[in-house]
């Protein structure tokens, strides 16, 4: 029975990553009734759907379950996460905030204990996750067609045009994409036959192309560096390792001149209502609002002041937003403001930044959860990232890049926590994929480990007695010698 | 339940409670500090309706009043909510504008001022806010 049950639910469990991704891509998209009144409900049954399937499959695989530091990481930062409703701003909101993290991370807990016995389980996700991305950028490229408007966020005298499919905001859906590149890759090289690579690469063109037109610089680097990252983990010929890391930085440079190619428009578009009302008119001549805008105070230009000009090195008001965000988390640097509370705590009072977060997780996490949360955050991202070493085998290496990825990307765009976000479920599921997928590995590395040590432990063991021999052969000559300097020459002249 | 549960148990409410204690001891003296900076924004602006109140804002969780010093139109500003209580005090009067503010837990905002009187100032600046007040008034009631 149990043989059976393993397969279907690893076949339903692939189709539910494709649905979480789908729904949670929905649910941040501009396309009503899909985001807001649906999408926003359906996600997180979508997310209690898969948790629940997850910890079947757990249950039903029945891997051998130890003291896991993976499982202890991940409990440490979720008690603490349920623990700041205690302290919180909002205690309702974090403990909502809470269990909507806790079922991503305890679904990736569970399919990593599972990965131990069952390795399949991995590739059956992993490539549940791609579907869903693949989707979604379908229905970018379907919106691009239907409703061009809509598609692509139109060029203003600060920025180019940027693609944004059915995205709510060019650098959603291209965090997404970015994430899986690497798997897609890991796709195009071990793809078993013919077809199928032509279908992987079809994907991949079709995944960076979206990239690419989204203008995310962030996003372009991550998924280079995802994909280098990929490549010197996984045990490929040497030639191959090359080529791929070569067509790598190639595909990022012609992204990165594909950025530079759109100008900024010389006058700001006229958008239609329904995408972006107007601003509200002064309410009267005395109205401060419109001279001195409270969300834009910080930078705002005076009179006869440049106009900002986004270019590949700008940083977007991100850099005085995280500046804001470091002054306010120091007012509680210990615990923090409250898990889930980033956006009603970070005040956004820069004219550049156009967020109600900091843009970067680290920065939300210690805002959050203060400095207790950020070291518990970075000791269970320092696990992952350390099981990459052990990640040879192709499909290990790719959710390695992945998570080297996501790693970059959480610098530029606060996600990590929000399980809300269509790129943290992705993430965490990548990241405690790579955990489980190299459990073997890296047991057999500590194995090794600890038969060194067991030989090194035996090999004292054996030592000890001729060590006895030659400390009782010194005591026996130290007494002699004691004897010999008390009178006893006549009984060694004796001897002789 | 061994011996060894029993104690890992303990040791975790312990460190439990004593994160608990820490984190609303830091949330009591961050809105202390808050509500420091807000009264002292308070006392140098004066009576609200001084004749330095050189403008409003409107916005959706709520309402501050300007005022002005020298040249600086911008110089002072309190933020209030519904409740009369100052959630956001600003102080532009040196190059550096300071922020002080309770936005995030507005419950912890000690500062309050008449609320009728921050309605009158501003229906006094700007005769289209009376109806959004009346209105939202209703609201309330209905």
């Amino acid at each position: 029975m149990s043989a059976r049950v393993r397969v279907q639910l690893e076949g339903a469990l692939q189709a539910l990553a494709a649905l979480v991704v789908v729904w949670f891509g929905l649910a941040a998209s501009n396309e009503r009734p899909w985001n807001i009144p649906i999408g926003r409900h359906v996600r997180w049954l979508a997310l209690a759907e898969f948790a629940v399937l997850a910890v079947a499959y757990a249950v039903v695989v029945r891997p051998r379950v130890r003291r896991e530091a993976v499982a202890v990481l991940v409990a440490g930062f979720l008690a603490l996460a349920f623990l700041s409703a205690a302290w919180s701003a909002d205690g309702t909101l974090t403990l909502g905030r809470s269990a909507t993290l806790a079922a991503v991370l305890v679904s990736g807990a569970a399919l990593a204990l599972a990965a131990r016995e069952r390795p399949e389980v991995v590739e059956s996700v992993v490539l549940g996750l791609i579907a869903g991305v693949v989707v979604l950028a379908l229905l970018g490229l379907f919106e691009l067609w239907h409703d061009y408007d809509r598609a692509v966020v139109p060029a203003t005298t600060q920025s180019p045009a940027r693609y944004t499919g059915i995205g709510g905001n060019p650098n959603a859906m291209a965090m997404l994409i970015a994430l899986v590149v690497p798997a897609v890759v890991w796709g195009v090289v071990t793809a078993p036959s013919r077809a199928k690579r032509i279908l992987a690469i079809a994907v991949t063109a079709l995944l960076y192309g979206s990239l690419v037109a989204s203008g995310s610089r962030g996003a372009l680097l991550g998924a280079l560096v995802g994909t280098i990252v990929f490549a010197l983990a996984a045990a490929l010929p040497r030639q191959r390792r090359l080529v791929l890391v070569g067509a790598s930085v190639a595909a990022f440079v012609v992204g990165v001149v594909a950025l530079e190619i759109p100008n900024p428009a010389k006058t700001n578009p006229t958008l239609p209502f329904d995408i972006q009302p107007p601003p509200t008119p002064p309410l009267s001549p005395r109205d401060a609002q419109p001279k001195l805008p409270l969300e834009s105070e910080v930078g705002f230009p005076r009179p006869g002041e440049p106009q900002f000009e986004r270019t590949l090195f700008t940083s977007s008001g991100r850099l005085d937003a995280w500046r804001g965000a470091l002054r306010q988390a120091l007012d509680r640097p210990l615990l923090g403001y409250g898990f889930g509370t980033e956006e009603r705590v970070f005040v956004d009072r820069y004219y550049l930044h156009y967020s109600s977060v900091p843009e970067n997780s680290y920065l939300g996490t210690l805002l959050q959860l203060g400095l207790a949360g950020l070291i518990a955050l970075l000791a269970l991202l320092a696990f992952v990232a350390a099981q990459a070493r052990f990640a040879k085998a192709p499909l290990a290496a790719a959710c390695a890049g992945a998570v080297a990825c996501g790693l970059l990307l959480a610098f530029s765009q606060s996600y990590l926590t929000s399980a809300g976000s269509p790129a943290t479920a992705p993430f965490w599921l990548f990241a405690l994929l790579l955990v489980g997928a190299t459990a073997a590995e890296a047991g057999r590395h500590l194995g090794e480990r600890e038969g060194d040590e067991r030989e090194v432990q035996t090999a004292e063991r054996d030592a000890e007695p001729r060590l006895d021999v030659v400390r009782r052969e010194d005591e026996r000559v130290g007494e002699q010698e004691q004897h010999d300097g008390a009178g006893g020459a006549p009984a060694r002249q004796r001897e002789r | 339940m061994s011996r060894r549960w029993t104690i890992g148990l303990a040791a975790g409410l312990v460190v439990a409670l004593a994160l608990v204690g820490v984190g609303r001891l830091e949330r009591s003296h961050h809105a202390n500090k808050q509500n420091d900076g807000i009264e002292r924004v308070r006392a140098a602006v004066g009576p609200l309706g001084s004749p330095s109140l050189s403008g409003f804002r409107f916005l959706a969780r709520f309402q501050c009043l300007v005022y002005r010093r020298g040249q600086n139109q911008f110089a002072l500003e309190l933020c209030v909510d519904r409740q009369g209580r100052v959630i956001e005090a600003i102080d532009r009067r040196t190059g550096t504008t300071k922020w002080w503010s309770l936005r995030e837990d507005p419950e912890l905002a000690d500062v309050r001022v008449d609320r009728a009187e921050v309605e009158r100032q501003i229906v006094r600046m700007c005769p289209v806010c009376r109806g959004i007040f009346e209105r939202d008034a209703d609201r309330a009631d209905g």
